[in-house]
């Protein structure tokens, strides 16, 4: 079946050689040459970099990217509390792109309720050092010292001056905001300290707070996409043969059992592992319920 | 594989799949619509619920053979993001659900009970929602949305 073309996204094919995995702000539909380029490992980006975590566009949108994905949990929205909370811009204005392995660090995935806790870290300290970065390049064009100066909503102004002000975008100005960052620990415990440091919790204005999150939405509305709603060119679908229990050893797969299917193509055996693939979905589920095969007597058996 | 004519959100697709498929994978993998979704493929979870004349069916149990000639409706049919259906729109003010996977069984069962009965007591839910599963424990809010959706609806109507 064809995908759908509206949903190809030229930025993955500039991207080419990586994996995608995750989903988020992204489609899912895979552009044909992605899959037609070799799985080499393209590298994640460095996470010594801050533009490798956050970038300011022209017109002073921001961007994140991080290595955590949006499975239901609401991350996505809480990430962008938190950004929106350390670099002082309306929490709206901060986009994502999450789980992408071509073009966000390793955070590890997720798992195990750590993307708040651990994961969110980072980017805390990004955006906090993004906002120093900030400052710094705000008083040479305000003419004040950084102490003089404060930050809200995008903006950078001196205090007690109202009309001295220069926006994120301009002082920026789709220009790489970048610094080295100090990385230590990996995975889900990676993190990075710059020059920002963080607010005091007693001043927070958005963390906090109550947002919609960014998910439900697109999920009633059903325009949101699960990773079984990929779908590929020539995509074959495969189904697993299982025993009734535990610790059963495969004796024997019969293939002649199934090769009447329409649509059956192959069964696949890798030590204890049976498997069938098919052109359909529904040919594949026939496939596994008929085929064959001989296990001997498990170890356990599931009630 | 033989032809068949499904009627689908108002339009008529005519796909190419074998008639004791159950009606859920020529909507997903022939039609390419991502909302009736694969939840246990045994009729006890909902997910894969779709309206057939109205009624709230489950797609993973309904053979193509016996679907074609009637009114099918999915998640995609009801409204639009920039239209959306009362009923979605209750959920979305709720702020329903956490991963969301099951709520395409309770958005068009809802659907299907606010039509017969626009004034449904919580026993009537409850019995209209009788084995549809969420995982993650979304109750409360999917009780609070389905209220919401059935005042704002006789509020309009
Ligand atoms: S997938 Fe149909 S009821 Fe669970
Ligand atoms: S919201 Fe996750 S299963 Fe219902």
């Amino acid at each position: 079946m064809a995908p759908d073309p509206a949903l190809s996204r030229r930025e993955f094919v500039k991207n080419a050689g990586g994996l995608l995995i995750g989903f988020s702000v992204l489609d899912f539909t895979v552009a044909p040459q992605l899959l037609a380029a070799p799985l080499e490992d393209p590298g994640f980006p460095s996470p010594a970099r801050l533009d490798a975590w956050l970038k300011i566009d022209k017109d002073g949108a921001i961007r994140v990217f991080s290595g955590k994905a949006e499975i239901g949990m609401g991350v996505e929205t809480a990430f962008a509390q938190m950004v929106a909370e350390e670099l002082d811009v309306p929490v709206d204005r901060v986009a994502f792109v999450l789980g992408d392995t071509a073009t966000t660090t390793d955070q590890g995935g997720v798992g195990g309720s750590t993307s708040i806790s651990q994961g969110s870290k980072p980017l805390r300290n990004v955006a906090a050092t993004a906002r120093a970065l900030l400052l710094q390049l705000a008083a040479r064009r305000l003419g004040a010292p950084v102490d003089q100066l404060e930050t809200q909503s995008g903006i950078v102004r001196v205090k007690n001056n109202t009309s001295k002000t220069v926006s994120y975008a301009d002082l920026v100005g789709g220009t790489d905001l970048n610094d080295l960052l100090k990385v230590s620990g990996q995975g889900f415990g990676l993190n990075v300290e710059g020059i920002g440091r963080l607010k005091n919790p007693d001043s927070y204005t958005v963390v906090g707070t109550s947002v919609p999150r960014r998910d439900i939405a697109p999920k009633v509305l059903g325009t949101f996409r699960y990773i079984t709603d990929i779908r590929v060119p020539g995509m074959l679908h495969g189904r697993v043969t299982r025993p009734s229990g535990v610790g059963a050893k495969l004796l024997n797969v019969n293939e002649d059992s199934v090769k009447g299917i329409a649509g059956y193509v192959k069964t696949v055996v890798k030590g204890n592992f049976v498997g069938v693939v098919a052109e359909t979905e529904w040919a594949a589920i026939r496939a596994a319920k008929a085929l064959k095969v001989t296990w001997s007597a498990p170890a356990l058996v599931f009630p | 594989m033989s032809r068949a004519s499904l009627k689908v959100n108002g339009q008529v697709h005519v796909v190419d799949v074998d008639l004791d498929s159950p009606l859920l994978y020529a909507l997903r993998d022939d039609l390419a619509l991502n909302n009736p979704r694969f939840g246990c493929g045994l009729g006890q979870c909902g997910a894969c619920t779709v309206l057939v004349d109205n009624r709230a069916v489950r797609s993973c149990m309904l053979p193509v053979s016996r679907a074609t000639g009637k009114e099918i409706i999915t998640l995609e049919g009801l409204g639009t993001p920039e239209r959306p259906h009362p009923i979605q729109k209750a959920f979305i003010d709720e702020q329903t659900f956490q991963c969301g996977y099951c709520l395409n069984g309770w958005v068009l069962t809802a659907k299907a009970l606010l039509d017969k009965n626009p004034t449904p007591t919580d026993k009537d839910m409850r019995d209209a929602f009788e084995s549809l599963v969420c995982r993650c424990g979304s109750h409360v809010r999917i009780f609070a949305a389905v209220r919401r959706a059935a005042s704002d609806m006789k509020r309009s109507a």
